[in-house]
């Protein structure tokens, strides 16, 4: 080591400060390059994230996303004008694909975010306190685990009126037991790790303990579940689309238009097929990313 | 003293690929066995004992691992050249190794009896060994894989009963849960020494074990090796073993054999500056505080050996030869006492 | 400077054995079973026993990390059991642990100088600046170096790791430090520094040592007193001259014949134990050594649970033979 970490300019320093995590970062990214279908995955959410972010300002027809018709080009199949035909109102199916886009990934997101959250905080404080805490909070998610989401779901948006926020809703309060139950057999795990007393030595309060030494240790596990689960994510909230519980008419949603478009089927193929398509891709990229981070995450080479 | 040779290892070098590069784990390492001794090998953990010893039954990972030049003969041949059948009489035959952790040696789900009576059963008719598996056990319907069985359960029970486990028709039908961890060990050393095999290869066989307990097995092991007249390759970190089992001691670091003699030599005589390190750095019964030194610096990263000698930069003999040459061949200076060192001569 | 530091009485740690259809509590293990001793300021008190001996209970007892089941911990003159679970915190700060093994005493995914300026933050001892400065002084104190702060654990040698945890638990400058097994998992010649850096510290900030180890070799070299531990009980406690010199309890000679000395020459009785703890421990109320006792005299071993008894100077033996 020549130059003293402190004399070394700005950008020295942070990477001297993060050398660590660089190097770690290199790893994986090596490992990942390995596995080729995580790189599709990897392409298949970039080019989602794009259409997501950007779509909805260079869809041909912007107007079809919303109330309007246009009946005498209704019912067509894919031509130049409309690359994936009209609807039964004559609105042009890409257009309301690439726009329900973004509803879905950031539905998707959210349902992830909210549920992870409840569920890894819930699961943090059964593992580490054991005992009565764990019991109760363990046989609320069996309970929980013993009904399917989607009719958990269902009941919940039912009950408080379709919309596709409260689809959102329903479906983080079903997600939270998933990663309860991982989170607590990660944190039952490494609860007996010699570091973890080491903290307790030190004089760490459980709060610091839980939050600065077991749950980051559980990062690898989260991510990868995460990120599969974001697919899932995305199909429940589909699923109550289809059903009617979800997105309202006229907002696009995927499943909703699938569902308008079993009417019309076999004829109208393409309002059922090509949406669904895009719930296909999704959720497969989705998929083949979560699998090339568990191969970059475990086992690590580096432990 | 000195017969014939057993194993004699020439300037054996082994590559291992990895994602950072190939590390050159074993740099030229020369080795000797005589019929009948128990050879100690000597160093401290990654410098390379293990695959050396694994490389007499050809065991190494290839790949990842390449061997890049040298030769390994047993009795006169050089195993690296056998056909994979010859190889598979070898290690059946003439060769036994027991490892560290009698852990995870045994297959927690199938009992003792069964693990051992396949071990025996393979070593006596290896064309069979196959057959003899549980889930391949279909080929009981045969009445020579029967006999096999029966024969080898028997020897089993011989063999559990020499190394002192007691009550051993009934403990055979036990899974290695039901035992302790110095009974597993004896347990792997009845089966390696079941068929009386022309050399036992001990892997660090106590390191896993208490204090009180070490003794016994090391005793056990003595006993065995004088009864059956074995020769053994010992491979231990901890010199106090060494110097109580071993007649003759071969110290290793960083992948190179520095320096190799009898026990005597190399206890009260080192001459190589890693091994004088490693005597001053033991507390023995007679130490003062303050008088063991460790050895500065730490072991080499394989990926990026230091040029030369690889022990040159802890080395406080060191030359500037030393980072540029490699160290020359073992140098005999005196009977039976080779080193590898530009000090010498 | 002989001011008694740490005095702890009639310690026990059971531990439940649960069974049953409802897991009730059918039994218990007795991993400490009634332990006294008494360490002195600046003095290396050795703890020596095998695998299932208690002596690693009895570090993390007296550390609290462990809840002990009965007894006294008398720390500076106040019982450490009596305090509030906020004032035992408070307390910590002068008595800490070095772990056994280096690769899972540092959390792998901190920096080193996170890892060791935690107890200065959780303390709120020092800052910012102030921090790093702290920070870099412990550092330096166990022998590394400034570029070694940004890194993290998987990085460093098992050695190096072991100096990481010295340093931790220095930054709360304790009065004392209870390691446990601390150069077991090193190599011959790491271990020897690390010895080497405990002994300079130890002179240089007038520590005081519990040191918990199998390694008889180790314990000579290091420390002052030793206390010999056999399924939860004392079997002998004396100085290190007069335990190595003169030991008295079988269990002692025995653990010492089978240590092995790296001297070719060295010839010594050799006395092996047979079986092992777990299929001849004793039972309470009797003497638990006598199944394996290769001295054992009459029947009073196994009626009567021998009691320490001290044979002159400071050397304690608990055996019927020297009643």
């Amino acid at each position: 080591m020549s130059v003293s970490v402190e004399a070394r300019g700005w950008w020295g320093r942070w990477r001297a400060k993060n050398e660590g995590l660089i190097d770690e970062w290199r790893r994986g990214l090596y490992r990942f390059r390995q596995s080729r279908l995580s790189i599709v995955g990897m392409a298949i959410i970039i080019f989602l994230l794009i259409v997501a972010f950007t779509g909805r300002h260079w869809v041909p027809y912007p107007k079809d996303a919303g109330f309007t018709t246009h009946v005498e080009i209704r019912l067509q199949g894919p031509t130049r004008d409309n690359l994936f035909g009209t609807d039964g109102y004559g609105r042009d199916v890409f257009t309301r694909t690439i726009w329900a886009t973004q509803t879905s990934l950031i539905a998707g997101t959210v349902i992830v975010l909210v549920g992870g959250l409840i569920g890894i905080i819930l699961g943090g404080i059964a593992g580490y306190f054991g005992g009565l805490v764990n019991e109760v909070i363990m046989r609320i998610t069996d309970i929980m685990l013993t009904m399917p989401g989607i009719f958990l779901a269902l009941a919940i948006t039912a009950a408080l009126g379709p919309s596709i926020l409260h689809a959102m809703m329903a479906l983080s309060i079903t997600w939270w037991p998933g990663y309860c139950r991982l989170v607590q057999a990660q944190v039952l795990s490494i609860r007996e790790e010699d570091y973890v007393e080491a903290a307790r030595c030190i004089g760490a309060s459980p709060r610091r303990i839980l939050f600065n030494h077991i749950l980051p240790n559980c990062l690898s596990a989260i991510v990868v579940k995460a990120s599969m689960d974001f697919g899932f994510a995305v199909l429940n909230l589909a699923a109550l689309g289809f059903i009617g519980v979800g997105a309202q008419p006229p907002v696009p949603e995927w499943g909703v238009m699938i569902s308008k478009g079993r009417e019309f089927l076999p004829y109208g193929w393409w309002l059922s097929t090509l949406p669904g398509l895009a719930m296909f891709l999704t959720v497969f990229g989705f998929n083949m990313l979560g699998d090339g981070l568990r191969d970059i995450f475990d086992p690590r080479a580096r432990r | 003293m000195r017969n014939e040779l057993l194993v004699e290892i020439k300037d054996l070098r082994l590559d291992f690929h990895t994602f950072d590069g190939v590390s050159k784990v074993l740099n030229g390492v020369n080795l000797k066995i005589w019929r009948g001794d128990i050879l100690g090998l000597v160093g401290e953990t990654g410098c390379g004992k293990t695959m050396t010893a694994l490389s007499i039954p050809r065991l190494i990972p290839c790949p990842p691992g390449q061997i890049t030049s040298g030769q390994v003969l047993f009795e006169g041949e050089d195993v690296l050249r056998k056909t994979q059948e010859e190889i598979r009489l070898l290690r059946a035959k003439k060769l036994a190794m027991i490892f560290q952790d009698p852990t995870t040696s045994l297959n927690p789900v199938f009992s003792i009896g069964d693990q051992m009576t396949d071990i025996i059963g393979s070593r006596r008719d290896i064309s069979r060994a196959s057959r003899l598996s549980l889930l391949g056990g279909l080929g009981n319907i045969s009445p020579a894989i029967r006999e096999l069985r029966q024969a080898a359960k028997e020897r089993a029970i011989e063999m559990l009963q020499r190394v002192g486990i007691g009550d051993a028709p009934k403990r055979i039908d036990d899974y290695p849960h039901q035992f302790s961890g110095g009974m597993r060990q004896r347990v792997l050393i009845a089966t390696a020494l079941s068929e009386a095999p022309s050399l036992l290869i001990a892997d660090e066989p106590t390191t896993a074990l208490d204090v009180s307990i070490q003794a016994q097995i090391l005793r056990l092991i003595e006993e065995l090796v004088q009864e059956l007249n074995l020769s053994t390759l010992l491979i231990t970190h901890n010199l106090g073993v060494v110097a109580k089992m071993c007649q003759r001691v071969a110290v290793m670091y960083a992948g190179v054999i520095v320096e190799c003699g009898s026990v005597i030599d190399i206890f009260k005589n080192p001459k190589h500056p890693y091994t004088l390190g490693l005597m001053r750095a033991i507390p023995t019964y007679g130490t003062k505080r303050g008088e063991i030194k460790g050895i500065p610096g730490s072991v080499p990263n394989f990926l990026a050996p230091p040029p030369g000698c690889r022990f040159h930069p802890r080395c406080e003999h060191a030359t500037p030869r030393c980072a540029e040459e490699p160290p020359p061949a073992p140098m005999e200076i005196a009977p039976g006492h080779e080193v590898s060192c530009f000090l010498y001569p | 400077m002989s001011e008694t530091l740490l005095e702890v009485r009639k310690l026990k740690k059971y531990f439940p054995v649960r069974g049953g259809f409802f897991q009730r509590r059918i039994g218990h293990i007795g991993a400490v079973d009634g332990i006294d001793l008494s360490i002195e300021q600046g003095q290396s008190f050795g703890l020596v026993g095998e695998s299932g001996s208690g002596k690693t209970t009895v570090g993390k007892t007296i550390l609290h990390l462990i809840e002990p089941t009965e007894g006294e911990i008398i720390f500076e003159g106040q019982d450490l059991c009596r305090l509030s679970e906020s004032k035992m915190r408070q307390r910590r700060a002068e008595m800490q642990m070095i772990f056994q093994d280096p690769y899972s005493s540092l959390n792998p995914r901190m920096t080193v100088k996170r890892i060791v300026g935690e107890p200065l933050v959780i303390h709120k001892w020092a800052k910012g600046r102030a921090l790093d400065d702290r920070v870099r002084e412990l550092i330096s104190l166990v022998g590394l170096m400034e570029d070694h702060l940004y890194r993290y654990p998987h990085e460093f040698s098992g050695g190096q790791r072991q100096r990481i945890g010295i340093a931790r638990a220095l930054a709360l400058e304790p009065k004392m430090l209870i390691l446990d097994e601390p150069t077991s998992a090193l190599d011959v010649s790491v271990q020897a520094q690390v010895l080497d850096l405990l002994l300079k510290l130890q002179r240089r900030l007038n520590l005081t040592y519990l040191f918990i180890s199998h390694d008889l070799a180790v314990i000579r070299y290091i420390c002052d007193r030793v206390a010999l531990m056999y399924m939860g009980k004392i079997l002998e406690l004396g100085s290190v001259e007069d335990i190595f010199q003169q030991p008295m309890h079988p269990y002692t000679r025995a653990l010492l014949s089978a240590m092995p000395v790296a001297d070719p020459e060295y010839e010594a009785e050799e006395i092996i134990l047979e079986g092992e703890i777990s299929t001849l421990g004793g039972e309470e109320g009797t003497c638990r050594f006598a199944p394996r006792c290769p001295a054992r005299k009459s029947d009073r071993c196994t009626e009567e649970e021998p009691v320490l008894k001290e044979l002159g100077d400071g050397h304690l033996v608990a055996c019927h033979l020297y009643d």
